[in-house]
């Protein structure tokens, strides 16, 4: 008993060393086992096929090389064609690909990637994977990186792909530091419908997510110059190509390899910006192109008037996705789409020289591209005009004004056109158009524009059409609003078009009784982000139902109400299949030929019953 | 191969398998091997220098045993009548040893500030740009400490060359020490032993102490010390100060952390290294931190520094003088107040080619000087306050004191030059902007708070730790009396942290970074 007693106070005798010794390396162990299982579990590069979250534009963001190879392992049969190379390639989108390829892609785009890389991925994916279509993009920087390091957790090639020993790749992503699983974590709890720096890639294409970059509205080039202040100060390099040849050849091996295996290969050299072209030395970038086209002729958009407009770019180096579009238009000769006349070249042996001469003297090649339009917001018109009401007398002199000074009206449609196909718009044009939809429009403005031959857009609020005295179904009085018949009437006569205010976005808070008001787009507080976005899908779609069941007329416009908006919210009605929206800010509206934005919350004149004929004339300077 | 590497551990244990798996008669040759093998890592340059004092060393001791052994194979007459010519060979082998060896440290490491210095006053001399050879310092006053020691007849010289050889470049201790003493340390090295668990248990909570120590506070400090230091000017004397605390923090926990992964590692072979660190925060004077802060390099300076200079001629002469011409206390401690001066200025000057060091030496040779001068003036004021030496208040007085002292001396060693460190403590005085402190400026140091609680409770825990050994028994003793489960979480809990907080730290990079570059 004393004994037990003993060595209960004191365990340390001779052989608690050794258990202790024992225990030190059994929990060693155990913790690094925790570790791995952690990691395994989490799977923040999606290495281990990410059993519980399959987030993979989290994995790929982490590391595209090694989660792509990852993804695919799971999805190949879903595709059967590849386009492949450096966060350039993402601006060729999978849709248009797909339209021009007759054929399902997957973006393989690996950022940060030199030709080593993109080579060695194309021999796995040719030899493991069904491939009818393999587009490579030859970015003109390939020439500069090549064979960089892959050792990192972040830029290791798939062992699959780099043939390393499985139990070293594996083994790095089971012992690393769990702060990337944890972060994983933590992401994942602070995740959103639209991208985040954290997960930027689009599973199922493969393509960066840039669906919130593409809803941000582009107008004049000096508001873009404020917001990516960069293009004012563009960085300045002295580059040497000093791996032309390495980057040559693996293009050769790959097309090699796609001749044997019968794979239809195109290979294109991606838009870039004038002034990081210039970075490298002519005679290096004349070489490089001179040799690639030795080995295959290859679609160059290297260098345009493409590459002069900032515009036309995300960043300082990646040119967006309706550039993207264009150059594949441009590959395929769809007429339809507007693309530079001088934007792409299909170069070979015969004329590869030349045409990289051609890049230094781009200055003088340059085509109008922009078009400024004024467009005018009118609401009520009556004899009794408040803040936003004007008088008949008011709204006629205006009209006036412009038959005089010679303006022609435009259309949407014919916006739209100039944006998406560069159908030029005559030279002095302006738009005109209504918020609302009251019937002092179709009483007073529309006989008022027949007679100077004058075409309007009038936005209307589906719930309020046809109300002619009371608001909805309240007792509140209401300004009359003018109903699908006489909205027919006037679409008819094609002088206006009618397009939506939203069905019921732009309620009136002292007249409605419901707790959650909407006065204008923008999310409610308190509302998820799953809600919202059906709320406005649903909203929109009836609207549009409506106004295309009274009128007969295609509805892809929409003006903001109140002019707010959202990154959100364009997202939504882009995909809803909306090509313009307006918004209130005062200004001129920019239109960009290529550039889908820059029709998204146009800039709009409001006009007011103090307005003054030389404010009015100054807008349409 | 750093001290904190994976590739060091390993390194380790391979040696452990190696030294307790060889014949035993073989395992000091398992030493050496592993020595020279770790050193060579540092390059086959470094290696040279090592073999250089090595050598030299080696064949000074053997010849000063020898003329020790000629002088005690003597009769005594004859001893008398040979002593002086034998002394003066001695003297003349061990001058020229040390100005070899020392005259290659001053080439190494302070020749191009030498250099530099004598620019400024428009001498020009050629700079040499000569890489100072990993933990040079130290295993050469280890090495000259063992040929002064054969010198004065301690011990004889060791004869066999990689025995020798084995004592300057032992790996755990050549980088960073501590400088070691032959006849502690020899045996030990040559000794036969059987593997044991007690060993290893107590050189694996040692290392384990260290990492954490290290990897967990020191890392973590050295961001806000970076950061403040860098950028100095930016920042207001309050936020200095706690910039200099971060460094106080950092520079104990890196150096005695590592101190003790050495010694951890020493254990493991059976080897009890001395004792470098002994809670120096609990100083009562500046001459108590010396006594408790690099602990070898102190007593080094003390045996072979302070002792000689304290006894040569000149010194005696002007003890005789100051005894007789000032008389009194005074003119009794003065002689020694000059030799603790110079010891204090030679430290400064070892830890590196710069003014700032300089003046780190003098600092303290300064304060300890006049603090021996002005004893008799405290003790009568301690009189006037009837305060006892053992009074708990003085006690708590005299460490704040030293503490005090040490936290300026650290405003100049960090900082990029004198200048610069002097600018910091003047703008500590004089213009303190609290406002930058009060407002959220710890965070702003590159610190997430989660990190700054690590350190705020790592530094406790160490202070917690450091004041019961303090009082008594080390930690480790304590630990062990208590029941297997408290040992095992305890241990648990360390490695958990270790993993957490202190391996991983930094390498993480972030694909939101990463995705930005392209």
């Amino acid at each position: 008993m004393e004994e037990k007693t003993k060595e209960l106070i004191s365990p340390a005798g001779k052989n608690s060393a050794r258990r202790w010794c024992l225990a030190f390396f059994a929990t060693l162990l155990l913790l690094l086992a925790a570790l791995c299982v952690f990691n395994f579990l989490i799977d923040p590069f999606g290495v281990f096929g990410d059993p519980i979250f399959d987030w993979y534009s989290y994995n790929e963001t982490n590391n595209p090389r090694a989660a792509k190879i990852a993804y695919l392992e799971k999805h190949h049969e879903e595709y059967d064609s590849y386009i492949i190379g450096a966060s350039s390639t993402s601006s060729f989108s999978k849709e248009t690909l797909d339209k021009y390829f007759d054929a399902d892609f997957y973006n393989l785009i690996m950022y940060g990637s030199d030709l080593l890389d993109v080579e060695k991925t194309c021999d796995y994916v040719l030899e493991h994977y069904e491939v009818k279509n393999l587009v490579m993009n030859v970015f003109i920087s390939t020439g500069f990186r090549y064979d960089e390091p892959n050792d990192d957790l972040t830029n290791a090639l798939h062992e699959k792909v780099s043939g390393e020993n499985p139990l070293l790749f594996y083994g790095r992503y089971l012992l690393m530091n769990p702060q990337y699983s944890f972060e994983k974590l933590r992401a994942r709890r602070n995740d959103t419908y639209l991208s985040q720096p954290f997960d930027v890639f689009e599973p199922v294409s493969g393509a960066y997510d840039k669906r919130a970059r593409d809803a941000e509205p582009i107008g004049d080039l000096e508001g873009y110059l404020e917001s990516y202040p960069v293009f004012k100060n563009y960085p300045q390099y002295d580059r040497k190509m000093e791996h032309i040849d390495d980057a040559v050849d693996s293009v050769k091996r790959v097309s090699e390899k796609c001749r044997e295996k019968g794979v239809n290969l195109l290979v294109v050299s991606a838009p870039a910006y004038y002034e990081s072209v210039l970075w490298y030395d002519k005679e290096d970038v004349k070489e490089f192109y001179t040799k690639l086209s030795m080995v295959t002729p290859f679609w160059d958009f290297t260098v345009s008037s493409v590459s002069l407009e900032p515009r036309y770019f995300y960043d300082e180096t990646h040119f967006r996705n309706a550039v993207g579009d264009m150059a594949l238009a441009k590959v395929f000769g769809d007429t339809g789409v507007y693309v530079p006349e001088d934007f792409g070249t299909l170069v070979t042996e015969e004329n590869a020289s030349a045409h990289v001469d051609s890049f230094w003297e781009l200055e003088e090649r340059m085509e109008t591209y922009t078009k400024e339009v004024p467009i005018l917001l009118y609401h009520h018109i009556t004899e009794d005009p408040n803040d936003n009401a004007i008088t008949p007398q008011q709204f006629e002199r205006q009209m006036e004004l412009l038959k005089a000074g010679g303006y022609e009206t435009v259309t949407f449609d014919e916006m739209i056109d100039y944006v998406e196909k560069g159908m030029e718009l005559p030279q002095k044009a302006v738009c005109i158009t209504f918020d609302d939809g009251y019937k002092s429009n179709y009483e007073i403005a529309y006989p008022i524009l027949k007679e100077y031959g004058m075409k309007a857009t009038i936005f209307v609020i589906g719930s309020t059409v046809g109300n002619t005295e009371h608001y909805k179904d309240t007792d509140f009085p209401i300004t009359p609003h003018f109903n699908f018949e006489e909205a027919k009437e006037m679409v008819d006569s094609g002088v206006i078009s009618i397009q939506s205010h939203t069905y019921d976005m732009h309620q009136w808070a002292d007249y409605e009784t419901g707790e959650k008001i909407r006065k204008n787009i923008l999310r409610l507080d308190g509302e998820t982000e799953e809600e919202y976005r059906t709320a406005l899908r649903n909203d929109f779609t009836r609207s549009k139902e409506e106004i295309e069941q009274g009128t007969g007329e295609e509805v892809n416009v929409l003006a903001y109400p109140g002019g707010e908006y959202s990154t959100l919210s364009q997202v939504v009605l882009s995909s809803q299949g909306v090509k313009a929206t307006l918004s209130i800010r005062p200004g001129k509206a920019v239109l960009v030929k290529g550039l889908p934005q820059s029709l998204y919350a146009m800039r709009r004149f409001y006009i007011r019953p103090d307005t003054e004929e030389s404010e009015f004339l100054g807008w349409l300077e | 191969m750093g001290i904190f590497s994976l590739s060091y551990a390993a390194f380790v244990a391979v040696g452990l398998f190696a030294y307790y798996l060889i014949p035993q008669k073989a395992q000091w040759c398992v030493l050496l091997a592993l020595s020279w093998g770790f050193y060579l890592t540092a390059g086959p340059r470094a290696m040279g220098y090592l073999l250089f004092v090595t050598a030299s060393t080696y064949a000074a001791a053997l010849f000063l045993n020898k003329q020790n052994r000629f002088l005690k194979s003597l009769g005594k007459e004859e001893r008398e009548a040979c002593a002086p010519a034998v002394k003066k060979k001695k003297r003349a082998a061990a001058l020229l040893l040390m100005l070899a060896n020392f005259g290659l440290l001053f080439f190494v490491k302070y020749w191009d500030f030498t250099a530099a210095s004598f620019q400024r006053l428009g001498i020009s001399l050629p700079s040499l740009g000569l890489l100072v050879p990993l933990g040079i310092s130290y295993y050469m006053f280890q090495s000259v400490g063992y040929v002064i020691d054969v010198y004065r007849g301690k011990y004889d010289a060791q004869r066999n060359f990689f025995r020798y050889a084995l004592f300057v470049s032992f790996f755990p201790q050549i980088i960073q020490g501590p400088i070691g003493r032959f006849d502690a340390l020899a045996p030990q090295l040559f000794a036969q032993r059987r593997f044991s668990f007690e060993n290893l248990k107590s050189g694996l909570q040692l290392a384990l102490l260290g990492c954490l120590k290290k990897l967990v506070i020191a890392d973590r400090a050295a961001v806000a010390v970076e950061k403040i230091y860098g950028d100095h000017q930016a920042y207001g004397g309050v936020m200095i100060a706690i910039g200099v605390l971060f460094y106080c923090i950092q520079l104990y926990c890196d150096f005695s952390g590592g101190i003790d992964i050495v010694r951890g590692v020493g254990r493991m072979f059976g080897v009890e290294l001395t004792e470098n660190f002994r809670r120096p925060i609990f100083a009562q004077s500046l001459t108590d931190f010396w006594r408790r802060w690099h602990i070898s390099l102190g007593a080094w300076m003390k045996d072979y520094l302070f002792y000689p200079i304290s006894l040569s001629k000149p010194i005696l002469k002007f003890g005789k003088f100051s005894r007789k011409k000032i008389g009194g206390r005074l003119g009794k401690i003065l002689p020694t107040s000059v030799a603790t001066f110079l010891i204090y200025f030679v430290i400064g000057i070892w830890h590196g080619s710069s003014w700032k060091y300089i003046a780190f030496g003098f600092y303290n040779g300064i304060l300890i000087t006049s603090g021996l001068l002005l004893e008799p003036l405290f003790s009568r004021v301690r009189e006037k306050l009837s305060l006892t030496d053992g009074h708990r208040g003085m006690k708590v007085f005299r460490t704040l004191r030293t503490c005090v002292l040490v936290f300026i001396g650290r405003y100049i060693t960090r900082a990029g030059s004198l200048r610069t460190g002097v600018s910091m403590l003047w703008k500590t005085v004089r213009h303190p902007i609290p406002s930058q402190f009060l407002q959220g400026g710890l965070f702003s140091l590159g610190l997430t708070g989660g990190d700054l609680l690590v350190v705020g409770v790592g530094v406790l825990l160490l202070l917690v730790a450091e004041f019961l050994e303090e009082r008594g028994k080390s930690l480790s003793e304590r630990l062990d009396e208590k029941p297997f489960w408290v040992q095992w979480i305890t241990m648990a809990l360390g490695l958990f942290v270790l993993l957490l907080l202190g391996v991983f730290r930094g390498d993480y990079i972030s694909a939101e970074f990463i995705y930005q570059q392209f």
